[in-house]
């Protein structure tokens, strides 16, 4: 399996892998390759919009998502680029779902769901998978390529839904609400009252008022959210989704890319592809004997500082080549056959432009 | 305390490592703690959430939140976890808390602490500073505490989150305990917040908007620490490299010209980036030299721990 194969067939590609392994540039690189292979393509960035606009050359990266001038890239396709603004998704989620004008402005002064929108773990997550699925039933692209929060936390993507739908399980709005149900739910509330006493003498009687106001209205929301979870579940889990991991060969991010890679086998999405970014070529042949470095040195006629420092150039070289050879190819025992592996050699500057995304496009479809 | 702490301290006691992800924070904290516990300081390092980079460091990985075990001599090693840190504290300082255990599993309980506004990371912080205080045992054990306190964007949550709560909640426990804290990780005589970097052009410039947000929001910025630094060019490496090409046309002589002008490529990006840092935050970096050994050991730790040892000293 190739990468172009997974670009031309697939509707959403999803870019996880742990943070400052060149991530959101593989991205917007992949979404330059997707273009060039006549898809109307998206790009969707949750990273500080700045990396991607400035490899974009873009001054500023809408929600929806600006058009990217591929012209002089003989991009037969499309391609926009967008970014995530957290705030403005959940405020926009909760004025299409709501179900009366009162939810809806009872939902947005909420203290509560100010905070919680834009800082419960998961937050950023879920509002990605929803921008995903809203791009995805708009039907304005072929398909979406969409970059992941960095860090340890890019399992959160895949569990995002679910915590959502803990959160608003109806046992708790319920509970909270004090609506009476059968017998077990009777002998709880004495406990229940007991419990929310507690809470008020921690936070404040208007605290708690807000936090049952919260409750109230995601229970008058609950069915569209839950409906909405599951959706974005599906849409992460089914076929016409692929989950590229991008990752550098270093030691720590290779250990923090098997465990991700294990934890999306077991959520029923497995990896795809891998891209490895920043690998280091070998200089020169298999096998060079020390002695004659020394004398290769020696041609330069230069000083012991200059002397020490070439020959630490070339033992440096070497030695960090090998070792990420053998990093990588323990590490490629792990991941699933019959996916794309694609290793992308470490670039002399950073994508500033266009010219250099496609320059990546080109080694991530057509590699060596 | 503050008094006491800076009659007896230079070093603030809580120092805190932050940084992008895979930049080598957990590594940084690891010979900074490792570095204070060999000039005889008692030490506690801890790592907020599940165990992970400091314990595979520091070869040992404790079982249970909140219980410390020995890493090495004057080292003790413990990770906390939020919710973990939450029940502990409802069951000791709220009236009637032991009899709110049972809630531990009710559903919203379960929901608030899952959900809610960086209770998690409230608590886990909250936890740090009774240990520095010696809240918890009675007895302030440590000379430094050192929390590996997981990548920036994180941090600055958990960081933030008691100021954030303390004028969220404007009164009651909730309230008091959050202004506690808040005012423990802005003194900069108890708290030192660390950035840690690459030395490449994104992650420098993100290690710089790190240090301005926590500028922003009145935290003690530390250290400026970047690791993997290559070795500074010396002056007429390139003239060298020209004449090697000159005299060598084999092909040992292209490779080593070829590996020779890549580093050289590198190394200037490198100290470019670093200068325009360095100018842009005001602050000096800490330099850490690239280890290329197959994988990183106690000795690794060890010859950072070295390297580190002036950052700890009374």
């Amino acid at each position: 399996m190739s990468l172009s194969t997974l670009l031309t067939e697939k509707r959403a590609i999803v870019c996880v892998g742990t943070g400052g392994v060149g991530k959101t540039t593989t991205a917007a690189a992949l979404g330059l390759a997707a273009a060039s292979l006549g898809r109307r393509t998206m790009v969707l960035t949750i990273d500080p919009a700045r990396q991607l606009a400035r490899a974009l050359g873009l001054a500023t990266l809408g929600r929806v998502g600006e058009p990217v001038d591929t012209k002089g890239f003989a991009a037969p396709g499309l391609l926009h680029a967008g970014m995530l603004d957290l705030k403005a998704s959940w405020d926009a989620f909760i004025t299409r779902h709501a179900p009366t004008p009162e939810v809806r402005d009872s939902m947005l002064a909420n203290p509560f769901f100010q905070k919680i929108s834009t800082s419960f773990a998961g937050a950023t997550e879920f509002m990605a998978i929803e921008e995903l699925c809203r791009l995805d039933e708009s039907r304005a692209y072929e398909l979406i390529i969409i970059d992941t929060p960095p860090a340890g936390r890019a399992i959160d993507f895949l569990r995002a839904p679910e915590r959502l739908e803990k959160l608003l399980a109806p046992e708790v709005s319920k509970w909270i609400l004090g609506r009476k149900g059968g017998g077990a739910l009777q002998l709880m509330t004495g406990g229940a009252r007991f419990l929310v006493h507690q809470l008020e003498r921690a936070m404040g009687t208007k605290t708690m008022g807000e936090l049952s106001g919260f409750f109230i209205a995601l229970d008058a929301m609950f069915g569209d959210l839950s409906a909405r979870a599951a959706r974005g579940r599906a849409l992460l889990t089914g076929s016409e989704t692929a989950f590229l991991l991008v990752v550098a060969p270093t030691e720590a991010e290779l250990t923090g890319a098997r465990e991700l890679s294990d934890a999306m086998r077991q959520l029923g999405a497995p990896l795809r592809g891998t891209i490895a970014n920043r690998v280091h070529p070998l200089p020169g042949p298999l096998e060079v004997p020390e002695v004659r470095v020394q004398e290769v040195v020696r041609a330069a006629e230069a000083d012991d500082a200059c002397n020490a420092w070439l020959e630490g150039a070339w033992r440096d070289g070497r030695a960090l080549a090998r070792l990420e050879r053998e990093r990588l190819e323990a590490f490629s025992r792990t991941v699933p056959t019959d996916t794309a592996w694609v290793e992308v050699p470490e670039l002399d500057r950073d994508a500033h432009s266009l010219a250099d995304l496609a320059r990546l496009a080109g080694l991530l479809t057509n590699p060596r | 305390m503050s008094a006491r702490l800076r009659a007896t301290q230079v070093t603030p006691p809580l120092q805190v490592v932050t940084g992008k992800g895979g930049v080598g924070k957990s590594t940084f904290a690891a010979a900074l703690a490792l570095a204070a516990a060999k000039a005889g300081k008692q030490v506690l390092a801890i790592e907020l959430g599940e165990p992970g980079g400091l314990s595979a460091l520091l070869g040992t990985r404790p079982t249970e939140h909140g219980i410390a075990v020995t890493a090495a001599k004057n080292l003790q090693l413990a990770w906390y976890d939020g919710e973990a840190a939450l029940a502990d504290y409802i069951v000791r300082f709220l009236p009637f808390g032991a009899r709110l255990r049972p809630f531990f599993s009710h559903p919203l309980y379960r929901a608030f602490v899952s959900a809610g506004p960086g209770v998690r990371e409230l608590m886990a912080i909250g936890k740090v500073r009774d240990e520095l205080l010696g809240l918890s045992s009675g007895q302030p054990p440590w000379d430094l505490v050192v929390v590996d306190a997981g990548a920036s964007g994180h941090t600055l949550q958990v960081l933030g989150m008691p100021a954030a709560t303390a004028s969220t909640f404007k009164s009651g426990l909730a309230h008091r305990e959050a202004a506690r804290v808040a005012a423990t990780l802005s003194d900069p005589a108890v708290t030192e917040v660390h950035v840690v970097a690459r030395p490449e052009v994104m992650p420098l410039d993100e290690a710089a908007e790190v240090i301005e947000r926590l500028r922003e929001r009145r935290l003690p910025v530390g250290r400026l620490v970047l690791n993997q630094c290559r070795p500074v060019p010396p002056g007429g490496a390139e003239e060298a490299i020209a004449r090697v090409g000159r005299a060598r046309s084999d092909e040992l002589g292209r490779s080593l010209v070829a590996a020779a002008t890549r580093e050289l490529v590198w190394a200037r990006l490198q100290e470019e980036g670093i200068a325009s840092l360095e100018r842009r935050v005001a602050k000096p970096a800490l330099r850490l030299p690239r280890l290329l050994t197959a994988t990183f050991g106690r000795a690794e730790l060890e010859q950072l721990a070295t390297l580190v040892a002036d950052e700890v000293k009374p």
